[in-house]
């Protein structure tokens, strides 16, 4: 689709505000989206992301703030931004009885696109469902019904794509295959926002990641710069021969950062310079006489921007999907020494 | 338009994929009714209705009418006057009318006397069930009275009257109960389905308006009440001899399935409204459906019903829909005859319709 305006950014937010009574769902949004680019939101359940994509989306009316997509304001009239625009609504939206490449034909014809058997086989094809053209949607695994529902955001060649937490759910194989779904739409030159709550997909997919919490935008960068703002941090887990008091590892230095964790058996270190902090805790045990077993230094993610930024857990109210696919485990909070 | 059009084809589709739909819409209609008409539509299982009138006064006169009476096969009324038994016997409470004239019994010497017997020749098996069965008992009779000769026989004339068998009342009900049941629990499925899945909000996000995907689907489905109305009635016509009467009677049908599916499509509309999935749209539904097919006069008359229970009756939008195709299909009558009906059905339509604009929510 040739777009109106030549600018850049294919998206511009201001001030996007949208209350629930007296919740503030989402307390004055703003952020650009460039041509081109994975825009990533990331966030907790309940951190206004959906919330926020729908409006945006010409779904659901903000009460404050400007949003203008590619050079056309949503409001107060969505539809002709409906138009250009694809959607992927967290819930799959499937027709019964109706064949892959019907409900493709249908969407279609819902944007006054109306494509040939062979092109939507071919628009099957770009999300790995070529060969399911002729089945029925509830024939479909949890990721085939997610592709269906990506090429349906696709139908009407849209110049940016929505995709709200698509790949909720799915077992890590499936998400990889997915995530190898959007790069491809995206080096095809479609513009991409996602929303998720895995920092692991926003680290590996998305050029730029808004941090979403309580209905706020509290950093958003380049996955590598939020990253490289923490410094030289990492998280060291271990356990030991002999129980340490957190007291005493709290205040090691190095260590921003540390609590019991039942899963590795021991401790974890939240290490403001990993370097020193390793030093340290070899010293203690040296001077203790005790052994450290399972070592584990693990450089810092999005995970780590997310508890800095915010003070609380990304993955709190998961299901622990999360929490596997990202290779950390669930955690209790120890202590926390104020930073420095 | 043409994406109204593109709806409406993958509508079909998906109702003809679904056996079930398909099962609920044609099979079952067409299923019960003929149970119901083999049941109870065969002659003898419900007595047939025999107005006797005594002109002869007498006891001869009143013996014979007390033996009639105690035939199983008949129910038998005794009524004074010829003319007011031959007017309810068109009317068709009836099935026949047998006279025992004035001077019944005497000069039996020289030959049988004539009884006039009127039936109702609407319909032919029970026309020849009750003739048989009436034929039989004068004969015996008069064989008891004369013992070696005849001594009456019948005067039959045929008697084109309104009397309908069962199935011919059955016919009309079961239409009308298809078009509920199309109306109430398709519409209400089907839309509390595309809301839990979010196929609604789906929708709403692309540029179409909402009133093209919804009254694709409502002409879909009004269709499909009109096609299972032509299957209900054919196999009533070919295989239960049901009588349809009247010139024009099947545009009158159609009308009448059109006007009455707008009411139950909009009754279904509100049970997706006010629904919030689609277990409580089909507990709903068999709430609102259940006691309004029963109490209806879908598959008996409710004349015979307590007195209490009428005003219930006359509330339930099923009763003017049965009773307007009963009296278009059997009785012959025009959409004037039965305008107080359409009107009735037309005022609940309207009601249903709002209470669904105003509550109807699309995720």
């Amino acid at each position: 689709m040739v777009s109106v305006s030549g600018s850049a950014d294919v998206i511009g937010v201001r001030g996007l505000t949208k209350r629930y009574g007296e919740l503030v769902a989402v307390a004055g949004v703003s952020f650009t989206v460039a041509r081109g680019e994975v825009f990533g939101i990331l966030g907790p359940n309940g951190a206004g992301k959906t919330t926020t994509l729908e409006m945006i989306e010409g779904l659901r009316k903000p009460d404050d703030g400007t949003i203008v997509v590619d050079g056309l304001p949503v409001w107060p009239r969505p539809k002709v931004v409906k138009g250009r625009i694809g959607v992927q609504l967290q819930a799959t939206a499937l027709f019964d009885y109706q064949k892959l490449h019907e409900i493709v034909y249908v969407f279609g014809s819902c944007y006054g696109v109306r494509r040939s058997k062979r092109d939507r086989i071919a628009l099957l094809e770009r999300v790995g469902l070529a060969d399911k053209a002729d089945a029925y949607a509830d024939q479909l695994s949890g990721g085939q019904a997610q592709g269906l529902s990506i090429a349906l955001a696709l139908v009407n060649d849209p110049v940016v794509t929505f995709l709200d937490e698509p790949t909720t759910g799915l077992d890590p194989r499936a998400r990889r295959a997915l995530w190898d779904v959007i790069r491809e739409i995206n080096r095809d030159g479609t513009t991409v926002v996602i929303t998720t709550h895995y920092m692991e997909e926003a680290e590996r997919l998305c050029d730029r990641v808004a941090v979403m919490d309580l209905g706020r935008i509290v950093a958003l960068d380049t996955p590598r710069a939020l990253i490289n703002q923490l410094g030289a941090t990492a998280t060291i887990s271990f356990g030991t021969s002999e129980p340490l008091p957190l007291e005493t590892l709290c205040g090691l230095d190095g260590v921003h950062d540390c609590r019991e964790e039942d899963d590795v058996d021991g401790y974890v270190i939240v290490a403001a310079d990993a370097q020193r902090a390793v030093l340290s805790l070899m010293a203690l045990a040296g001077e203790r006489d005790l052994r450290v077993r399972n070592l584990d230094v693990r450089g810092a993610n999005l995970e780590d921007v997310f508890l800095t930024t915010t003070g609380h857990r990304l993955s709190v109210d998961d299901d622990g999907a999360a929490a596997a696919a990202a290779g950390t485990s669930r955690r209790r909070f120890g202590r926390r020494k104020v930073a420095p | 338009m043409r994406t109204f059009w593109d709806f409406i084809w993958a509508d079909v589709k998906m109702t003809a994929r679904n056996k079930q739909a398909l099962f609920w819409s044609f099979f079952f209609p067409v299923l019960l009714m003929g149970l119901l008409g083999i049941v109870f539509g065969q002659e003898g299982s419900f007595a047939a209705r025999l107005a006797v009138v005594d002109e002869a006064g007498g006891p001869l006169a009143a013996t014979m009418t007390g033996v009639f009476k105690q035939v199983p096969a008949l129910k038998v009324t005794s009524v004074g006057d010829r003319q007011a038994a031959l007017d309810d016997l068109k009317n068709g409470d009836y099935a026949a009318v047998l006279v025992l004239p004035a001077g019944l019994g005497e000069g039996a010497d020289e030959g049988s006397t004539a009884l006039p017997f009127y039936y109702d020749n609407s319909s032919p098996v029970q026309a020849a069930t009750v003739t048989g069965v009436v034929q039989q008992v004068v004969q015996e009779f008069g064989f008891r009275v004369s013992g070696t000769r005849p001594t009456f026989r019948l005067a039959a004339q045929p008697v084109a009257a309104q009397g309908f068998d069962y199935i011919d009342f059955l016919v009309p009900g079961v239409i009308a109960m298809a078009i509920m049941t199309n109306g109430i629990y398709a519409v209400s499925g089907t839309f509390v389905t595309y809301r839990q899945k979010g196929v609604l909000r789906r929708l709403r996000a692309t540029p179409l308006p909402p009133g093209s995907f919804v009254s694709a689907y409502v002409l879909v489905n009004l269709v499909r009440s009109l096609m299972t109305a032509a299957l209900v009635l054919a196999v009533g016509i070919l295989i239960f001899n049901v009588n349809v009467t009247g010139p024009g009677v099947l545009a009158r049908t159609v009308v009448l399935a059109l006007i009455g599916s707008g009411t139950f499509v909009s009754l279904g509309f509100f049970v997706a409204a006010v629904a919030k999935n689609i277990e409580v749209a089909a507990a709903l539904g068999q709430v609102i459906g259940t006691p309004m097919m029963f109490l209806s006069g879908i598959f008996f008359p409710m004349d015979n019903a307590p007195r209490w229970i009428q005003p219930v009756v006359n509330a339930m939008p099923l009763k003017y829909l049965a009773d307007a195709l009963r009296g278009v299909i059997i009785s012959g009558q025009t959409l004037w005859t039965v305008r107080w009906d359409v009107v009735v059905l037309v005022v609940f339509g309207t009601a249903f319709l709002g209470l669904s604009v105003r509550f109807f929510r699309w995720e």
